[in-house]
């Protein structure tokens, strides 16, 4: 049965809500410009894991299932017919104070999408290649050229001021 | 680099709200059962069959709509109208008029600001009448024939065209306090082509087909602008001649009933007086033309009103009618008998309304008898000409 929480709703939703929500949300953070986007994206994530229910190996696997599902779905509202033809009213500013962190974020969204994921699993989450491909079922081979490309990409667009992309 | 991004990215949480909102969402998604529910999620299909599915939807509406539209503008069934004013009406299967068409300067005149799109065939007539009526071509004295002439292939169809649409014309007349008599006759969709080519309505090309019938000499274009009245006097009178001949056309009882509702209607003209109430006019003097029996017209019935339009329209073809007599005053030795008959009835009629005794006293003639039956028999080449309750249509069936 529901056990009611603070949320409502029960220890799973509850319990994942309060780990992961940042981790999705930061996701949806690379990924959209729009509230609305972020608030249908996060709330699809979590309700699939609701509809999944328990059953996952570990934390990590939780982790990850959460991971690839709301880049799964980020991704599915980037390539959304309205999306790429209408323009969103609402682009939301980047909260950041530091203008180094704002330059480079700056270029990190504006990478393709197919680049954000790796960007984000690599340099955020900390995930090791191997891990990636196993997470986003894709060859390694290919994601260390999409990390190249993406490294590529960025030092184009900050202008060779930060050497350090390991 | 790296620290950048994480130090970045660390800034960026789960709004509260958003957290709350997410719970409250898929505590309104999920059953009480906790984790196995029976909530399907919604198929997100790709833009590419949703597109396509709109497609077919949005072109089976059209087509529906667009097929619809054209059935219903299109004409199964065409309707001549002519006074000397002649109006042809295009009427769907919904008998709703789609297309008005006017053949000369006085139809012009009468159409000139009607709207008569859409409506019955029927309402469509009676407008029709009444304005062609107002605009003076329908004589105060009755000596004028509104010709009806259905145009279609579907016999049953210019049957009930012919007979709504002689009804409207009757009570339009009525209403409006005109005399005139209404004569039915329905003619084949290829008469019609023919008529569009020389300009003149159907209608009247086939009574002018009948004058010429008669006499071949007669042009076309001569009659192509005279009142359908004139033609028709034409025609009984060439058809005077010719009988003498022996050579006399068939299937003009309903032109012969037509004419001889004129002259009655003439007659009633001359004996009224000029003051007084038309109607109780009329119906007085139905009485006495009723009375006349040197008259007894058969075909004192009024040609328009004709249920029997037709069942002789059926019988059109008929070549018999050799009897001009109906029409003939002099003729009639047994026309006594119709007098009664008329005299009785007649009252309770209006004016333009005529009993089906007169023609069934009619056919009790021996003279007419045989004619009448050959011409529901026969076959002949006659247009299909039915009169009101011509002599034909009264045959008994």
């Amino acid at each position: 049965m529901m056990e009611k929480t603070p949320y409502g709703t029960n220890d799973v939703i509850t319990k994942a809500l309060e780990q992961y929500a940042d981790m999705v949300r930061r996701i949806c953070f690379m990924y959209l410009r729009n509230e609305a986007d972020v608030q249908d994206v996060f709330q699809e994530v979590f309700l699939a894991l609701f509809l999944h229910g328990p059953g996952f190996e570990s934390e990590e696997h939780q982790k990850a299932w959460l991971c690839r599902v709301a880049i799964n779905k980020c991704k599915d509202v980037c390539k959304s017919f309205f999306r790429r033809r209408v323009s969103s009213l609402d682009e939301m500013e980047l909260p950041f104070e530091d203008p180094q962190e704002s330059e480079v974020m700056a270029a990190v969204l504006a990478l393709p999408p197919q680049y954000k994921d790796v960007i984000y699993l690599f340099y955020y989450e900390g995930y090791t290649v191997p891990q990636i491909a196993d997470l986003l079922h894709t060859k390694e081979n290919t994601l260390y050229s999409k990390l190249h490309r993406a490294r590529a990409l960025l030092k184009q667009a900050l202008g060779g001021s930060y050497e350090n992309f390991d | 680099m790296k620290t950048l991004i994480k130090s970045a990215l660390d800034q960026v949480h789960a709004e509260e709200t958003l957290k709350a909102k997410t719970a409250a969402f898929i505590q309104a998604q999920g059953a009480p059962s906790g984790n196995t529910v029976a909530f399907t999620p919604k198929k997100s299909r790709s833009m590419h069959k949703k597109l396509l599915a709109v497609a077919c939807a949005l072109l089976l509406v059209c087509g529906l709509g667009a097929g619809g539209a054209l059935y219903y503008q299109h004409p199964v069934a065409y309707l001549s109208l002519d006074i000397n004013p002649s109006i042809e009406l295009g009427v769907n299967a919904f008998d709703r008029v789609v297309a008005v068409t006017s053949y000369n300067s006085d139809g012009d005149a009468v159409l000139s600001d009607l709207q008569l799109y859409r409506q019955s065939s029927a309402d469509a007539v009676a407008t029709l009448v009444q304005a062609a009526a107002q605009k003076g071509y329908v004589y105060s004295d009755g000596s004028t024939v509104i010709s009806l002439t259905t145009e279609t292939d579907q016999p049953a169809l210019a049957d009930t065209l012919q007979q709504s649409a002689a009804q409207a014309a009757q009570q339009s007349l009525l209403a409006s306090g005109n005399t005139a008599v209404v004569y039915t006759a329905g003619v084949g969709l290829d008469l019609r082509e023919e008529a569009r080519t020389l300009g003149i309505s159907p209608g009247k090309l086939n009574l002018i087909q009948k004058l010429q019938q008669l006499d071949p000499s007669i042009a076309t274009e001569s009659y192509q602008n005279a009142r359908v009245t004139e033609i028709m006097k034409q025609i009984i009178t060439l058809n005077k001649e010719a009988k003498t001949n022996g050579k006399e056309l068939p299937g003009l009882q309903g032109i012969e009933n037509a004419i001889a509702q004129l002259e009655q209607n003439a007659e009633k003209e001359a004996n009224s007086g000029t003051t007084e109430n038309k109607e109780q006019n009329q119906q007085k003097e139905t009485n006495e033309v009723a009375g006349e029996t040197t008259n007894g017209n058969g075909a004192k019935t009024k040609a328009g009103s004709n249920s029997d339009a037709a069942s002789s329209s059926s019988a059109q073809n008929g070549t018999g009618n050799r009897d001009a007599a109906p029409a003939e005053p002099q003729q009639n030795g047994g026309k006594q008998q119709n007098a009664p008959a008329n005299s009785m009835e007649a009252p309770k009629d209006a004016p333009t309304q005529n009993t089906d005794d007169t023609g069934e006293a009619d056919t009790a003639e021996p003279a007419n008898t045989g004619a009448t039956s050959s011409a529901q028999s026969g076959g002949g080449q006659g247009q299909p000409d039915t009169a009101g309750n011509g002599a034909g249509g009264q045959n008994k069936k």
